[in-house]
């Protein structure tokens, strides 16, 4: 059992992680989630979304390169220690974990260059912006 | 493959020698009576066309650069008046002024002879049909070869560069079998088809004429695996004809140059001493039968090594190396001397790597910075951050177990790089001139 990953280059440029998302949107391809990750000139953004098979052409459309790839995806138990069950699993095996990241994009941590100014855009507009004291 | 002017193609060396020294000495007769340039040239080194008495008495002539054939623009080096000249044809001018050269009616029945050569050599016939996806205009490329091609009966698809889709539209619908172009254009025209899903094994496509910019064997071979087709490589340059001065046949081993028409010498670039027999230098062309636009000994600044030896298709004519590397394309970097050529062959060695990068230098700290720009390719993209750098890395190394030098290789998206049509710019140099 596994899930389709996509994962598409970019480069290190002003609105390329949006010009991903907006060509699955525009394409109808729902994200269910992702993660980027960087090097000092490009990024790997990874997608998981409902149709890949509808995402990755779109990307390539639009002139990305794109891979598929199968990804393992588990559901785990909230509570502590859900995490550490499923990662003893696989290390127990020696198997090596390559990258992990979270599904269902609907609460999302960021790291950006301003973190006060992009806190107050945020907070303009209708998205809830979280604070320690929900994650409990 | 059939010859197309056998007598010639096949003549016993020692009588191509003396029909070049026939040729050599009217050439040379044409320049010193018509062209006042050359006549001040021959008389200040104190040569008069009568001492040109064999083949190595070339040597006593003064040599060509780029720079008198700009310095005379547009007519000074015609060698006859505009009232017989039939065809100008010019380069683009884009590092000064163009340079203007022109046909008489011979002259232009000789280039025919000398593209249909080249058609003949890639075993073009009659029955082909063919995709001209060269420049017309002023460029030598695209008329040069037209008129060959079509003298040799095959059906002209004079559809010129640019519009790709149309060329690929043409090319089912009319069952192109050649392809003309430069070989950038062909990697384009199958990166295009590929994508809007045209199947290259099922077309009649066959064989492609290659000229204008340099090709190595993987650009080659990536080139006749994705379009299905037998490349071949033809040579030639606007200030000596134009395309037509040499051509590869099927059997692919260096392109046969037009003896008859061309002299061909090997020189050293620095020195411009003839190297010997077999060594690899600059070659020097002066055309044999040009009317309108004779030059002597011109300087191409391409750099090749030609073989003598008759070749398995029957000809006699030598056959030259394809030309991958410059002596005006070198660059200094850091003191170290580079061909692109040379970084083109460590990024296509590498497994999935396309020939789209381009090579940036610019001063940083006061010293040259090498990076190469590399379109990511689904050849080699990986989702793992970890493969991607590795493959960085692997490619600085390669460059510098090559070049000694240090690089920075900046990936980038796929399409992003300048494709074009004529000849690609493969190296911008940013560096701060002293």
């Amino acid at each position: 059992m596994s899930v389709e990953q996509l994962s598409v280059f970019i480069e290190n440029k002003a609105g390329r992680i949006t010009t991903v998302a907006s060509v699955l949107a525009q394409a109808g391809v729902n994200i269910r989630g992702f993660s980027v990750s960087d090097s000092e000139h490009f990024g790997i953004v990874r997608v998981i979304a409902d149709d890949p098979e509808h995402g990755a052409s779109a990307l390539e459309d639009a002139g990305f390169v794109v891979k598929r790839s199968p990804v393992i995806v588990v559901n785990l138990t909230d509570h502590p220690g859900g995490l550490a069950a499923v990662l003893k699993t696989i290390s127990d095996a020696g198997i090596e974990v390559e990258y992990i990241y979270s599904l269902i994009a609907t609460y999302l941590a960021f790291d950006v260059e301003d973190t006060e100014r992009a806190t107050a855009l945020l907070g303009a507009t209708d998205v809830s912006l979280l604070e320690q004291s929900d994650l409990k | 493959m059939p010859l197309h002017d056998a007598r010639i193609e096949t003549m016993d060396r020692e009588e191509l020698r003396e029909l070049q020294l026939a040729r050599l000495q009217a050439t040379v007769a044409n320049v010193y009576e018509n062209v006042p340039y050359y006549r001040k040239k021959l008389e200040e080194t104190g040569v008069h066309p009568s001492d040109i008495k064999t083949l190595e008495d070339v040597r006593l002539l003064p040599f060509t650069d780029k720079t008198a054939l700009r310095d005379t623009y547009p007519f000074g080096l015609f060698a006859r008046p505009l009232d017989e000249v039939v065809r100008l044809h010019s380069s683009s001018g884009t590092t000064g002024k163009p340079i203007v050269v022109g046909y008489t009616r011979n002259d232009l029945d000789n280039w025919t002879e000398l593209t249909a050569r080249v058609g003949a050599e890639a075993g073009v016939t009659a029955g082909d049909r063919i995709d001209m996806a060269f420049l017309y205009g002023m460029f030598t490329g695209g008329w040069g070869m037209h008129y060959g091609l079509e003298h040799l009966g095959a059906t002209i698809i004079p559809a010129g560069s640019g519009n790709t889709e149309r060329h690929l539209m043409m090319m089912r619908d009319f069952g192109t079998t050649v392809l003309v172009s430069t070989p950038s254009y062909a990697l384009y025209l199958a990166e295009v088809g590929e994508k809007n899903g045209y199947d290259f094994a099922k077309l009649p496509l066959r064989v492609g004429l290659f000229g204008g910019e340099p090709c190595s064997g993987r650009l080659r071979e990536e080139i006749e695996e994705r379009l299905h087709i037998i490349a071949t490589d033809n040579y030639g340059l606007s200030e000596v004809n134009g395309p037509g001065v040499a051509g590869e046949c099927t059997v692919k081993n260096g392109m046969h140059i037009a003896e008859d028409q061309f002299l061909a010498e090997i020189v050293d670039p620095e020195t411009g001493a003839p190297l010997p027999e077999g060594s690899r230098g600059e070659l020097v062309l002066t055309p044999l039968l040009k009317e309108a636009f004779p030059v002597l000994r011109y300087r191409t600044h391409d750099l090749t090594r030609i073989h003598y030896e008759p070749c398995a298709c029957g000809r006699t004519l030598a056959r030259m190396e394809t030309v991958r590397q410059r002596t005006d394309d070198m660059l200094i970097i850091r003191g170290v001397n580079v061909f692109p050529s040379q970084i083109e062959d460590v990024l296509l060695k590498r497994d999935g790597v396309k020939p789209h990068y381009r090579i940036v230098l610019e001063t940083v700290h006061n010293l040259d910075d090498l990076t190469i720009q590399l379109e990511v390719d689904p050849g080699f993209f990986s989702d793992k951050m970890r493969d991607m750098e590795k493959t960085q890395r692997e490619i600085a190394q390669a460059i510098h177990s090559v070049l000694g030098l240090r690089s920075t290789i900046q990936l980038v998206e796929p399409g992003t790089l300048e494709r074009t049509q004529g000849k690609s710019k493969k190296v911008i140099d940013n560096r701060i001139k002293d």
